[in-house]
């Protein structure tokens, strides 16, 4: 397409649907207060990390996009797809080629497009006002089943999961994810901002929940204390398990990879006005 | 033998006049440092590691060809951290100049292609990492940037200065404004002087 007209296309993207599938991703206002997970997550994290961190990989792959990956045929492509385009094959002619071709454009859609993809999904699925949640009563039977039958318990979950997210090493993330292929939960990390939905990775897993362990996720009220901020997490009742069970359903009944974690429409937080 | 940390080369708030605050030091310096020279000796402690010399020769045999063993981004990042404080003073900053600086004119462009190298070396390290002005194999200078704990050394290089852009270095001070911290760094804090004494061992040999 003309770069004109995709630049023309990418400006008229105004209504609220259209923003939040494909460039110009938007954020969504934060459907709550900045304050509303105190003292887990301090309000000076949860306002410099949605509104610059996370804005941040929002503008910086809508401007990839239009610039960097033109000619890549990726302006009408939403965010989820984006994400597991990178690292991934297709057939072109008789060989498999990479799904997107120009490689500063796939490291442009893997760190900010993973990016805002991860960042979205923690915002606006994976996290409920403390207190208002709790494992018991708010996670679905579906996914306390699942947890027991790859964890044994809900405590054991817990423990793997903390462990887990106190090795990484650097900048990445823990993540509870769907493995399609063997229709079981399991953890996982990803450097950076990787996500494991992304072909680079063989098997794909869907994340249902995931804990950013980057420094500045933390640091303003933990600084190293990574391991404080992790049990916060955990036990803070800040999880929005509701949230999770729905990503749960959708990775089971094979939607997940059309997820649009911007639209707020598909997330818990209607579910719960 | 259990290895230690070198003191600071200055007090926790020597470096605040020039944008480096007393927390981050004191987070950085005794906190996270100090962290990873303890898990280090832990993780060498009965085993032949410990036997080695330094913590340099621990992470040179540690990153085992590019395989790296758990030691290595413990031993790295205790040599990594010493080689930062060192190559920053209360007295730091403004342009280098004696042999050091000839050398980035002639193998860099002059001080602004360094400096603006070295910016967008601090600034493109995306996640955890590091920004350095080494001496290669050839004897010629040169910018890079590497991951978490990596760092030249392990490639062949002598570095003569670093500059980590791990969050935790400038996160309580500038947030997430890493280019601001970039900026400082390079306009306030680097001392040329050692940085001209590493350049002349390094190239002497």
């Amino acid at each position: 397409m003309a770069p004109r007209l995709l630049l023309a296309l990418a400006v008229a993207c105004l209504a609220a649907d259209c923003r939040a599938h494909f460039v110009n991703f938007t954020l969504p206002t934060l459907p709550y207060a900045t304050t509303l997970f105190e003292p887990n997550i301090d309000n000076a994290t949860m306002t410099i990390h949605y509104t610059k961190h996370t804005q941040t990989y929002a503008t910086k792959l809508n401007d990839a996009i239009l610039t960097t990956c033109l000619g890549q045929g990726l302006a009408l492509t939403p965010l989820s797809q984006l994400v597991q385009k990178v690292g991934a094959s297709v057939p072109c002619g008789a060989k498999l080629c990479k799904a997107i071709r120009n490689a500063d454009c796939e490291k442009a859609v893997r760190n900010q497009g993973g990016g805002l993809f991860n960042h979205g999904l923690f915002f606006l699925h994976n996290l409920a006002p403390t207190g208002a949640q709790d494992y018991e009563t708010h996670a679905s039977r579906a996914l306390r089943d699942a947890v027991k039958q790859a964890f044994g318990s809900y405590d054991t979950l817990k423990a793997n999961f903390s462990t887990t997210a106190a090795g990484v090493f650097g900048s990445g993330w823990a993540w509870l994810v769907y493995n399609p292929a063997t229709r079981k939960l399991s953890i996982t990390t990803t450097p950076n901002q990787d996500n494991p939905m992304m072909g680079l990775f063989t098997p794909r897993s869907y994340a249902i929940l995931g804990l950013d362990v980057w420094e500045h996720a933390y640091y303003i009220k933990y600084q190293n204390r990574r391991a404080d901020y992790i049990t916060a997490f955990l036990n803070g009742k800040i999880i929005n398990w509701q949230g999770v069970s729905l990503l749960y359903a959708k990775a089971v009944n094979g939607q997940y990879p059309n997820l649009n974690v911007l639209d707020l429409q598909q997330g818990p937080w209607r579910v719960m006005s | 033998m259990p290895f230690t940390l070198p003191p600071l080369p200055y007090a926790l708030d020597a470096l605040k006049a020039k944008g480096m605050s007393k927390t981050t030091l004191e987070f950085h310096f005794g906190k996270h440092h100090t962290a990873y020279l303890n898990n280090l000796n832990g993780q060498i402690a009965g085993k032949e590691l410990e036997s080695l010399g330094s913590v340099e020769e621990v992470m040179l045999k540690s990153w085992n060809g590019g395989q790296p063993t758990p030691e290595f981004n413990n031993a790295a990042q205790v040599v990594n951290h010493t080689f930062f404080w060192e190559s920053m003073s209360p007295s730091g900053g403004g342009k280098p100049s004696g042999k050091v600086a000839e050398a980035i004119d002639k193998d860099l462009g002059g001080y602004d292609k360094f400096v603006e190298a070295f910016k967008a070396a601090g600034a493109t390290q995306f996640g955890s990492g590091w920004a350095w002005l080494s001496v290669n194999g050839q004897g010629k200078l040169e910018v890079s940037k590497t991951p978490n704990a990596e760092n030249p050394w392990v490639h062949g290089a002598t570095p003569i200065l670093t500059m980590d852009v791990w969050e935790h270095a400038y996160y309580l001070d500038v947030q997430n404004r890493r280019p601001d911290f970039i900026s400082n760094f390079v306009s306030n804090l680097i001392d040329w002087q050692r940085v001209e004494q590493r350049y002349l061992a390094a190239t002497s040999k």
